[in-house]
């Protein structure tokens, strides 16, 4: 069958049964609407999780502290591991410096303590990648060989609780993500079993005539596979209209109280990975459908 | 082993095909559905290429279901049957389709897609078959002036009459030039006159060489073109009867 044919084929359900085809549409519409919203929150959720993450630092604490010479060859050699995107040294003048202006008008007591009294230390802020409890255990215990580094801090708690929110968006991603999924195709698949039905009489003919199971289903999954597209084109947007009317200042509210200022809409690779699930789901709908039919 | 690519090859040849004289082979062919309804019980028969018989018994007698049976619509329960040698209830659904595609089937309720127009369903067997356009509207053409239909071929066919309906029928399953053709009550939906008309396409068809068995329970038709008939009582074959016996008999009934 030549590709216009089956063009033909394809689109002749959307004239003869244009309600149908338009229930199939909105039905592939609104699955997918509900999907791209929950897949749009998460995104922003887990945006905002990430960035509590970029405060996340391992401080090494060094005494006796090392002169400026050693100091800047050891912030070298730390730079230089992998895991690692940045390594600020705080000198010990430095550190009394901080500490000083975080007492404010209290600082006057510590007016006349040596300069040496707190330790260097060097802060380090680990790449995204590495911002999780075991990779940052391996990592300390590699600074940890040597001796002069051996008094490491970090925040050990912090990183379970940040580990703990993440499994937790993870997880309901995972579920309600699933249950959405499964509920789109089951509602795809038995619209496009009811086209199916209204067609029965003319797949009984076509197979009386001698025509294969592949001349018959190529042109519903063909069918298929548009509403998907077409579905998922309006899910997108759908989402757009009601991201911008509304459900990014909902969202910036919401997300306010995390310290998170800006939300952002469905990242490209994410709006594409729409169109084309919207396209694969309606198909295999479809061939779940032919086959679920294939008696009749 | 029946598969697509050996019914093709069998059914391509002309219609001497594989050189053997019979085109059906039936041997105790049975059909139950369930453990007690048995509709068809302990069939056989055989139908040599080129033959016109008649498949006669009253409703419910088992004349659709052996013919489903023949075009691979349903499986037989027991028994076999064979068309040109092919086990048919072997045959996997793209054999099938390559069988079908062999063949021609006439029903009585038409089967004919209301939104395609006569040219259209007409065409139908030939687009599955991925001919080209030039050759469809050529071969159409041929076949609908044979039936008489050439100047309706714009009209769709709930716009005709039944017995214009079961033309286009016929075109359709002639446009393939059948080997066998398959007809289950054809003259049940239509009027005396045009029962005649498609009489004499089946008769034209047969003439040019393909084999017809058609079921009826329309005894008028066997009285104006007496052919071999089998008559079925309850599932059963109760009397197979050669045109021969049919002609004497006629003969004595009229000198009597």
């Amino acid at each position: 069958m030549s590709g216009v044919k089956l063009l033909k084929r394809g689109l002749s359900p959307l004239r003869q049964h244009p309600w149908l085809a338009m229930m199939g549409v909105s039905s592939v519409a609104v699955a997918l609407t509900l999907i791209a919203l929950f897949v749009l929150i998460s995104c922003n959720m887990r945006n905002a999780v990430q960035d509590w993450s970029r405060d996340f630092q391992i401080v090494i604490y060094l005494d006796p502290p090392p002169d400026e010479t050693l100091a800047r060859q050891w912030q070298v050699a730390l730079a230089s591991m992998a895991e690692i995107e940045e390594v600020t040294y705080v000198s010990s003048t430095e550190a009394l410096r901080r500490f000083s202006a975080r007492l404010g008008p209290d600082a006057s007591l510590i007016d006349g303590i040596g300069s040496q009294v707190l330790p260097a230390s060097f802060a380090l802020k680990l790449h995204q990648d590495f911002r999780q409890h075991d990779t940052v255990k391996v990592l300390i215990a590699r600074i940890a060989q040597k001796n002069e580094w051996r008094d490491i801090h970090y925040g050990a708690e912090w990183i379970e609780r940040f580990e703990a929110v993440q499994r937790l968006i993870r997880m309901s991603g995972l579920i309600f993500g699933s249950l959405l999924f499964v509920s789109a195709f089951l509602i795809v698949s038995n619209t496009i079993r009811l086209i199916l039905f209204t067609r029965k009489a003319e797949i009984e003919i076509l197979r009386l005539l001698g025509a294969t199971p592949l001349y018959i289903g190529l042109p519903f999954l063909f069918e298929g596979g548009l509403f998907g597209l077409i579905g998922a084109t309006l899910a997108l947007l759908w989402t757009y209209l009601l991201y911008q009317l509304g459900l990014q200042q909902g969202l910036i509210s919401l997300l306010h109280l995390l310290g998170v200022e800006r939300v952002t809409f469905l990242p490209p690779l994410w709006q594409l990975g729409l169109i084309i699930g919207g396209a694969a789901l309606g198909f295999i709908a479809s061939l779940v459908a032919m086959r679920r039919i294939s008696s009749v | 082993m029946c598969t697509a690519a050996a019914i093709s090859s069998a059914l391509t040849a002309d219609r001497i095909w594989n050189g053997s004289l019979e085109m059906i082979q039936v041997s105790s062919l049975g059909k139950s559905y369930g453990r007690d309804r048995a509709v068809l019980t302990n069939i056989s028969f055989t139908l040599t290429k080129g033959e016109f018989v008649y498949v006669t018994g009253s409703s419910g007698a088992g004349k659709s279901t052996l013919l489903r049976l023949l075009y691979g619509g349903e499986r037989p329960s027991s028994g076999t049957l064979a068309i040109n040698g092919i086990n048919v209830s072997r045959c996997n659904s793209y054999a099938l389709a390559s069988l079908r595609r062999k063949l021609g089937l006439v029903f009585q309720d038409f089967k004919l897609l209301p939104q395609r127009n006569v040219f259209d369903n007409v065409a139908l067997p030939l687009e599955i078959q991925g001919k080209g356009q030039g050759e469809i509207s050529k071969r159409v053409l041929q076949v609908l002036n044979y039936v008489g239909l050439e100047h309706k071929m714009r009209t769709l066919p709930q716009q005709l009459s039944g017995g214009e309906q079961q033309k286009v029928s016929i075109a359709r399953a002639l446009i393939v030039d059948p080997l066998l053709l398959l007809a289950d009550e054809p003259s049940g939906n239509i009027d005396p006159e045009h029962t005649s008309e498609i009489l004499e396409l089946f008769k034209g068809a047969n003439a040019r060489g393909t084999t017809i068995l058609m079921a009826t329970h329309d005894y008028s038709i066997l009285r104006r073109t007496p052919r071999r008939t089998l008559h079925l009582v309850d599932g059963r074959l109760e009397n197979d009867i050669s045109l021969e016996e049919i002609m004497k008999t006629q003969r004595t009934n009229v000198g009597s």
